[in-house]
């Protein structure tokens, strides 16, 4: 870096950088709900943005959500979708990246060599706590602020399971999962399959998955 | 403590605090479904990173999101898929260093 500012603290971690340009807070909801039988909920950006948002969730009770997928109509992204059990209850936060100034005339700004904003205290910015490797039907502490914490889970995975109670009756219809994210307590949370319905018809008796391990990447924001 | 950085909003406020760190924004880029491949970032060397998929809704695409693993500066980015029920998304990789 040969122009702007960088900032470290007493643990050499950055507290401001000149160079990137950074997401900051755009809009957000509480006590958003799963249906029942479950779908996904879509969210609508009030403004959409050319540049990929990022999506942080927060259940607030037992039963897990996910980030299902980001809707884009060229050339922007539009919202995203929720899923998770039904009736589950959750919050969501959406951060937009940011090269524009704030209109706030006291505290802190940051341009680049471009002249964008890469640090505005006019703006409030996620910041990442700690990655948990997490592994299906495990509980973990989340190690945020309770008041502050949301996650992102990476990859999501799916299952299908298939039973067949024996003959003369048919196979049973194969029924899929998701991996979601669920609060346990003020402490802890567990990441778990989740039943996203019928996936299809049975051809045979069976499992499967893409995966039973994902990363928990716990972040915190204070709004 | 006496080595970093503290700002007050107008109402004196707190925030930023000597010991808060700041996530940057490292890398974005938009995978389509079933591709694989890998690319070095010469902005992360040593940093701590977490890298991530997230599936965009495009017809004809599945809702399966890529695996991102980190080696050295080089990131691999995996399609995956779970025949025939779950196939793959076309993604936006994200990258983002915490410390």
């Amino acid at each position: 870096m040969g122009y702007g500012l960088k900032i470290h603290n007493a643990k050499n971690e950055l507290q401001i950088d000149g160079d990137y340009v950074n997401y900051i807070y755009a809009e957000g909801a509480d006590s958003q709900s799963i249906p029942s039988p479950s779908v996904p909920v879509l969210h609508t950006f009030g403004v959409a943005t050319p540049i990929p948002p990022v999506i942080l969730i927060r259940p607030t009770g037992a039963n897990g959500v996910c980030l299902v997928e980001l809707r884009y109509t060229a050339p922007n992204y539009t919202g995203f979708r929720i899923g998770g059990v039904a009736n589950a209850v959750y919050d969501y936060r959406v951060f937009f990246a940011q090269k524009n100034i704030s209109s706030d005339s006291y505290g802190l700004r940051v341009r680049n060599a471009k002249g964008e904003s890469v640090y505005d205290t006019g703006y409030q910015p996620f910041t990442i706590v700690n990655v948990i490797s997490a592994t299906m039907g495990v509980q973990y502490s989340h190690g945020a602020d309770d008041n502050k914490v949301w996650y992102i889970l990476t990859p999501l995975q799916f299952a299908y399971n298939t039973t067949w109670p024996g003959p003369p009756a048919p196979p049973m219809p194969i029924l899929g999962s998701a991996s979601g994210v669920q609060r346990d307590n003020a402490t802890q949370c567990t990441v778990n399959f989740f039943t996203i319905g019928k996936v299809g018809l049975a051809p045979a008796i069976g499992s499967g998955n893409t995966g039973t391990t994902s990363n928990l990447i716990v972040c915190e924001f204070d709004g | 403590m006496s080595y970093g950085l503290r700002v007050r909003d107008a109402l004196g406020k707190i925030i930023i605090n000597i010991a808060d760190r700041l996530t940057r924004w490292k890398w974005n880029s938009s995978q389509t479904a079933g591709s694989s491949n890998s690319g070095a970032l010469s902005e992360i060397d040593g940093l701590k990173t977490i890298e991530f998929a997230i599936p965009v809704m495009m017809t004809g695409t599945g809702i399966v999101p890529h695996n991102i693993t980190r080696s050295g500066n080089t990131l691999t980015w995996t399609a995956r898929s779970l025949a025939p029920f779950f196939t793959p998304a076309t993604c936006i990789i994200y990258c983002f260093a915490y410390t």
